[in-house]
């Protein structure tokens, strides 16, 4: 009595849930977001103090307030940038 | 104000911006959303205690210690910031200045939007105050509308500005001391 094997040669993908592909993927993405983020944080912070300078330079709370921005940015920045 | 250049003569009376009620209404939600991650956490956290098997399964993660948290919560917060800042620019630079002889109406819309119109307290013919509502009835502010005469009458609306009587009486003395020798 002859017994038959059947070999099945599926294609091999790399899983989307094994640890190694998936931790890799989600720190590539958090980088990435993370520095876009910034990006869009330093656009938006110059255009904010061009404001402030053009129209409000005049005003005692220009500087204090562009100040303000800038640090608590900063800090929320630092405080992001530990999770990388 | 770069927007405009006081004629010999002119001075400027007031210059007004919008109640500090108003503008913290306006960054009440930023506030809010502020704190819900907080609270998801805190909420998670009480979870976690009251049943253990959630900590090895969905809410496992979710505290500070994990990077990718702190990543997210760092950033959220960071578009709020970014968002109250904003809304912060818009109210400062935002604001109507009466003059001895004129009215200037600066409106910051948004970035790279600013609407500077001017016009005369010689020309104006009506000016109306609106205080509707609990809010704006104990905190006292209102709005207040002014309108031109002539061919090309137009209105002036502010909201949210703080004693929107006062500022109207002030208009209307302005406007008296324009023409000393009008009588009603």
């Amino acid at each position: 009595m002859h017994s038959t094997t059947t070999l099945v040669l599926a294609p091999q993908f790399p899983s989307l849930f094994s640890s190694t592909f998936g931790v890799a993927n989600v720190s590539t993405v958090a980088f990435a977001l993370f520095w876009f983020a910034i990006a869009l944080v330093l656009i938006y912070s110059a255009i904010a103090v061009y404001h402030w300078m053009r129209y409000g330079h005049r005003s005692p709370i220009a500087i204090p307030a562009i100040c303000v921005h800038i640090f608590v940015s900063l800090a929320l920045i630092g405080f992001a940038a530990t999770g990388l | 104000m770069e927007e405009f250049t006081l004629e010999p003569g002119e001075s400027i009376t007031l210059a007004v911006r919008k109640h500090w009620f108003v503008f913290t209404l306006e960054l009440l939600p930023y506030f809010i959303l502020a704190l819900v991650p907080l609270f998801v956490l805190s909420f998670a956290s009480g979870l976690i205690a009251a049943n253990p098997s959630f900590a090895s399964g969905v809410t496992g993660d979710l505290s500070l210690s994990n990077p990718l948290m702190r990543l997210a919560l760092g950033l959220y917060w960071l578009v709020l910031w970014t968002g109250t800042f904003n809304t912060f620019t818009r109210y400062y630079l935002d604001q109507w200045v009466i003059t001895t002889t004129r009215i200037v109406d600066i409106h910051q819309y948004g970035f790279f939007d600013r609407h500077v119109s001017s016009f005369l307290l010689g020309h104006v013919q009506d000016v109306t105050t609106d205080v509707n509502g609990l809010f704006p009835t104990l905190f006292g502010y209102g709005t207040l509308r002014v309108e031109t005469a002539g061919d090309a009458s137009q209105h002036f609306l502010m909201g949210g500005i703080p004693n929107p009587e006062g500022i109207r009486d002030l208009i209307l003395r302005e406007i008296s001391a324009l023409h000393p020798t009008a009588q009603p």
